[in-house]
C-alpha cells in the first residue's frame, strides 16, 4: 500500500513484506484501540444507566427499558466511531510495535525508508535495513500482547461496575417499592399517632407484668414490641382467602383430633367461623375442667397445627403455638387467655373488619360501642388498662347473653369499683395460691373476694388481662391459682357465678 | 545495486574491528570495558575524547595502546603552564639552504600526529589550549600565513586530573563542547587491581597487536554516516539536547533547577554519531532509541554547566543528565 508513496528506493521484493507486516500490526494495534474504546464506552453507558436508575428512582419515576438501553448504548456508539476515527496510521502501528516487540525503531525507520525515498542516504544500508526490519517484525509478531492483556484495565473495571450494578439492582428489587414504601409508612405513622396516644393514656405508669420470659416487661415494651410484631406478621388482609381457610381447615383438622375440640373442628368445617369461636370460648372457660390428659392431647395437637400453617397464617400459628404453650405450662388465666385470643383469631376470620389488622382493632377497644367494647376484658391484652386489669374476672363470670349487649351503666361502674385495686381491697381472685376460705357473704365494700380477709394488694401481676395479686407482695403465676377450682365445690359454682354478677339476688338466696 | 548480503557483511566487518580493537587494547589495559568501548566509539566517529580520573589510572597507556591497535601515529605533549602555543602546534624555523639562502620552513608540532595525548590539559594556559582546541575542530594548523592540515585520521585525547586544581586552567565551556565524549575513568576494582599488577610485574608484558590502520579507521567512520536516522529518533535526540536548557520551553525540571547554560547543538551531533556507532556495533543500521541514550551520559555531563543549586547540593552531571533522560519520553 506504500508503493504509491515509492519513488524508487528499496528493493521491491521487501516493500511488500513491510507493508503486509506493517498493515498486520495496524489492524491488530486498531483492533486494539477498538475494544477498549467499546470497552470504555460499555463502562460508561452502564454507569450512565446506572446513575439514571438511581436517579429515576429517587424522584420516583420510572423510566421505560427503551430509554434505558438508549442511555446504555449512546456511549458504545460514540466510542465505536472515535475508535474508527482514531484508526492508528502505518507509521503510529509501526512505532507501537517497535515499542511493544522491542524492535529497536527498526520498522519505523524502514516504513520511513519507503515512504521518504528521496531521503535515502545510501540503496545498501538502506535495503539491509527494511529487510532486516522484516525479519525481526516477523520474528517477533508472535509476542505481540493479546487483546486481552491490552483491556485488561477495562474489562476489570466493567467487571466491577456490572457487579455493583447488580448488586444495586438486587437491592432494589428486593425492597418495596418507593409508593408502596410511603403507603406502608404512611400506615405506621397513622398507627403510631392513632394507637401510641392511646396506650399511654391507657397505660400512664410503668406497670410491672409477669416475668413471661425470665425478664420483666413493662406493658409499654410489650406494645412496642407487640407493634413490631404486627409490622413483621403478615396481615390476615394480605393473605388470600384461600390461605386462610386452608390454615382454619388445618386447625379444624387439628382439633378434631382431641374430643374436646371436635364441636369447634365441625364449625369450622362448616365455615361456621363464629360459631366455631364462640364454642372455643367455652372451652377456654371451662379450661380449668380439662383433664391433664385431654390439656396435652390438645396442646399437641395446636402445636401440630401451628408448625402446619406456619408458612401461610403466621398470625394464627402463633395463636395457636400460644394456646399449646398455655396447655402445657400455664395456669388456668393464661390457658384461658391464650384460647380466647385463638378464639378471636377465628371470629376474625368472618370478620371482615380484621383486615384491618391490630391497629383497627385497638382502635375498636376505644369506642364506646362495637366489638371491642363488647369483649370487654376478654382476654385483650389491650383492654386491661380500662377494665382495671380485671377483664377477664369480669367477663369470665358474665352470662353468654350479657356479653352481647351494653352494660348497664351503673352495673359497670360498679363491677369497675369493685375489681379496682386497692389497698383495702384486693382483686375478686386475689389469692395467696393456698386453699382459702370462700365467704359466703360479701365484704361491706361489695368487693367481697375469694380470701379477701388476707389478701393484701401487693403488687399487681398483669399478664394480658389476669391479675393476680399475691399476699407477701410478690409475683404470683396467675395459672398457679385455680381458686375456684381449689375452693369452689361444682354444685356451688353456679351460685357463686350468679353471686359475682349480681344477678344472684339477695343474701337470702345465698 | 548492492546486495543485502554484502551490506551486511560489511556491519559485520565493522562489528568484528571494534570487538577486535576492544580485545586487543584490553590485553593492555585491565578493566574499564565501558571506557575503551566508549573512546572506540568516539575513534569511529572521528571525536575527540576527554578523559578524567585519578592519576595512575592508566590514561597514558591507554592512548597509547590504541595507537599502536590501530597502527597510527601517536604523540605525547605534557601540558604545563609555561607551554606555549607553538610547542603544540609548531612555527616557523629559520633554516639555512645549501645554497646558502635562508629560509623559514614550519617545523610540525606534537600535534601533527594521529593520536595526540594532550595530558593534564587543564594545565596550560588558555592561550595554549586555545591552540590545541582550534586544531582539534579546524583540523588543521594555522602558523604565519601558512595553514598545515592535520593528518587523518587525528584524534586528540586529552586527560585532566579532578583533584589537583592548584596551578590549573579549567577549560571553559566552549573548549569543553570540542570533545566529543567526556569519559570519567574509575578505580579499578579489586580484580582488575589484582590483574594489573599480576601483568605489570611480570617478566613478559602482554603487547596489543594492530588490527586496523588509518584507512581502515576513515572507512569505519565514513560507513557509520550511512547509518539510518528515523525522523522520530532524531527528534528524540533534539529533545534531549532541548531538554538541558533551563529557559527554553522544552526545558525539563532538573535542568530548570540546577543547570545555567544547557548543552549546545553539538552535543545532538554527538549523540547521533556515537549512536550510529552503536547500532552498527548491534548489528542494526538503524539508530534506536537505546542507541542515544547508550551515549547520552558521555556526550552530554561535559556540556552542561551546573548552577550555584547544584554545585552547592553537589549535584553532579552525570545526576543531572540522568534526570533529564528520565524526563523526556521517547515517544512525543
Amino acid at each position: 500500500m506504500y508503493s504509491r508513496l515509492v519513488k524508487g528506493g528499496p528493493a521491491p521484493t521487501e516493500e511488500p513484506a513491510l507493508s503486509s507486516i506493517v498493515e498486520h500490526f495496524r489492524r491488530r494495534l486498531g483492533l486494539e484501540g477498538l475494544a477498549r474504546f467499546v470497552m470504555r464506552g460499555s463502562l460508561a453507558g452502564l454507569v450512565l444507566a446506572l446513575l439514571t436508575q438511581r436517579l429515576a428512582a429517587t424522584i420516583g419515576h420510572e423510566l421505560p427499558a427503551l430509554v434505558m438501553c438508549s442511555i446504555a448504548i449512546t456511549p458504545v456508539v460514540v466510542a465505536l466511531a472515535l475508535a474508527i476515527v482514531r484508526w492508528p496510521s502505518p507509521r503510529h502501528a509501526a512505532r507501537v510495535a517497535d515499542r511493544r516487540l522491542a524492535l529497536d525503531e527498526r520498522l519505523s525507520t524502514a516504513l520511513e525508508l519507503v515512504c521518504d525515498r528521496a531521503r535515502q542516504p545510501a540503496a545498501g544500508l538502506a535495503r539491509f535495513q527494511v529487510a532486516d526490519a522484516v525479519r525481526a517484525a516477523s520474528a517477533a509478531s508472535e509476542h505481540w500482547p493479546s487483546p486481552l492483556a491490552s483491556v485488561r484495565r477495562e474489562l476489570l473495571a466493567t467487571l466491577f461496575v456490572v457487579t455493583a450494578g447488580s448488586l444495586l439492582l438486587l437491592d432494589e428489587r428486593g425492597a418495596p417499592p418507593p409508593r408502596q414504601a410511603g403507603e406502608l409508612s404512611g400506615i405506621a405513622s397513622v398507627s403510631n399517632r392513632d394507637v401510641g396516644p392511646t396506650l399511654g393514656e391507657l397505660l400512664p405508669g410503668e406497670v410491672s407484668t409477669p416475668d413471661w420470659g425470665g425478664q420483666p416487661h413493662s406493658l409499654r415494651d410489650l406494645d412496642t414490641r407487640q407493634q413490631g410484631e404486627g409490622e413483621v406478621d403478615v396481615p390476615a388482609a394480605a393473605l388470600p382467602a384461600g390461605e386462610r381457610r386452608a390454615a382454619l381447615d388445618r386447625l379444624a383438622e387439628a382439633l378434631r383430633e382431641v374430643s374436646v375440640g371436635r364441636d369447634i373442628a365441625e364449625r369450622i368445617e362448616q365455615a361456621d367461623d363464629e360459631g366455631a369461636a364462640e364454642l372455643l370460648r367455652q372451652l377456654a372457660e371451662d379450661a380449668d375442667q380439662l383433664s391433664a390428659e385431654a390439656k396435652e392431647q390438645l396442646a399437641r395437637a395446636l402445636h401440630e397445627a401451628a408448625e402446619d400453617t406456619a408458612n401461610s397464617d403466621s398470625r394464627l400459628a402463633g395463636l395457636e403455638e400460644q394456646a399449646a404453650q398455655a396447655l402445657e405450662d400455664a395456669g388456668y388465666a393464661g390457658q384461658r387467655q391464650a384460647l380466647e385470643d385463638l378464639a378471636q383469631a377465628l371470629d376474625d376470620a368472618g370478620d371482615p373488619r380484621a383486615d384491618a389488622g391490630p391497629a383497627s382493632r385497638r382502635e375498636g377497644s376505644t369506642q364506646p360501642e362495637g366489638r371491642g367494647q363488647e369483649q370487654g376484658g376478654a382476654g385483650q391484652g389491650e383492654d386491661d388498662g380500662t377494665n382495671g386489669g380485671t377483664g377477664t374476672a369480669g367477663n369470665r363470670f358474665a352470662p353468654r347473653d350479657a356479653r352481647a349487649e351494653a352494660p348497664d351503666p351503673d352495673e359497670q361502674a360498679a363491677r369497675e369499683r369493685a375489681y379496682e385495686p386497692s389497698a383495702e381491697r384486693g382483686s375478686p381472685l386475689a389469692t395467696t395460691g393456698e386453699l382459702v376460705e370462700v365467704p359466703l357473704e360479701l365484704q361491706e365494700d361489695g368487693g367481697g373476694v375469694p380470701g379477701g380477709d388476707g389478701a393484701e394488694p401487693g403488687r399487681r401481676e398483669d399478664r394480658g388481662s389476669a391479675v393476680v395479686a399475691r399476699e407477701d407482695g410478690g409475683l404470683q403465676d396467675p395459672g398457679l391459682v385455680a381458686a375456684e377450682q381449689n375452693v369452689v365445690p361444682d354444685d356451688r359454682r353456679e351460685m357463686v357465678r350468679d353471686y359475682f354478677n349480681g344477678a344472684g339476688g339477695d343474701e337470702d338466696e345465698r | 545495486m548492492i546486495p543485502v548480503s554484502q551490506t551486511q557483511a560489511e556491519i559485520e566487518q565493522f562489528r568484528y574491528i571494534a570487538r577486535a580493537i576492544d580485545e586487543q587494547v584490553a590485553r593492555t589495559i585491565v578493566g574499564q570495558h565501558a571506557i575503551v568501548r566508549a573512546v572506540t566509539i568516539a575513534i569511529l566517529a572521528g571525536g575527540h575524547v576527554l578523559l578524567e580520573g585519578m592519576p595512575g589510572l592508566g590514561k597514558t597507556l591507554l592512548v597509547h595502546t590504541f595507537a599502536r591497535v590501530l597502527r597510527l601515529r601517536d604523540s605525547r605533549i605534557q601540558f604545563t603552564p609555561d607551554l606555549m602555543p607553538a610547542d603544540i602546534t609548531g612555527t616557523n624555523v629559520l633554516f639555512e639552504r645549501e645554497d646558502g639562502r635562508r629560509v623559514f620552513e614550519f617545523q610540525p608540532g606534537p600535534i601533527f600526529a594521529n593520536f595526540v595525548l594532550a595530558d593534564e590539559i587543564n594545565r596550560a594556559t588558555p592561550k595554549t589550549q586555545a591552540a590545541l582546541l582550534e586544531a582539534m575542530q579546524e583540523r588543521h594548523v594555522t602558523v604565519g600565513t601558512a595553514s598545515h592540515s592535520l593528518p587523518q585520521p587525528f584524534f586528540v585525547l586529552a586527560t585532566q586530573n579532578p583533584i589537583e586544581l592548584e596551578g590549573t586552567y579549567p577549560l571553559p565551556e566552549a573548549e569543553l563542547d570540542r570533545f566529543f565524549f567526556k569519559l570519567n575513568v574509575g578505580f579499578p576494582s579489586r580484580e582488575d587491581l589484582t590483574e594489573i599488577v599480576r601483568r605489570t610485574t611480570g617478566r613478559v608484558v602482554p603487547e596489543p597487536c594492530p588490527v586496523a590502520d588509518a584507512t581502515t579507521v576513515l572507512a569505519m567512520q565514513a560507513f557509520a554516516r550511512e547509518v539510518l536516522v528515523a525522523d522520530h529518533v532524531a527528534d528524540y535526540a533534539a529533545r534531549l539536547v532541548l531538554a538541558t536548557h533551563p529557559n527554553l520551553p522544552e526545558g525539563a525540571e532538573p535542568a530548570r533547577r540546577f543547570v545555567r547554560y544547557g548543552a549546545s547543538p553539538r552535543a545532538a551531533q554527538a549523540l547521533i554519531l556515537g549512536a550510529k556507532i552503536q547500532a552498527l556495533l548491534s548489528g542494526r543500521a538503524n539508530v534506536a532509541y537505546a542507541d542515544i541514550r547508550a551515549v547520552a551520559l558521555a556526550a552530554l555531563r561535559h556540556r552542561l554547566v551546573p548552577n550555584y543549586e547544584a554545585q552547592v547540593n553537589a549535584i553532579a552531571a552525570d545526576t543531572l543528565v540522568a534526570d533529564i533522560l528520565r524526563s523526556v519520553p521517547e515517544d512525543a
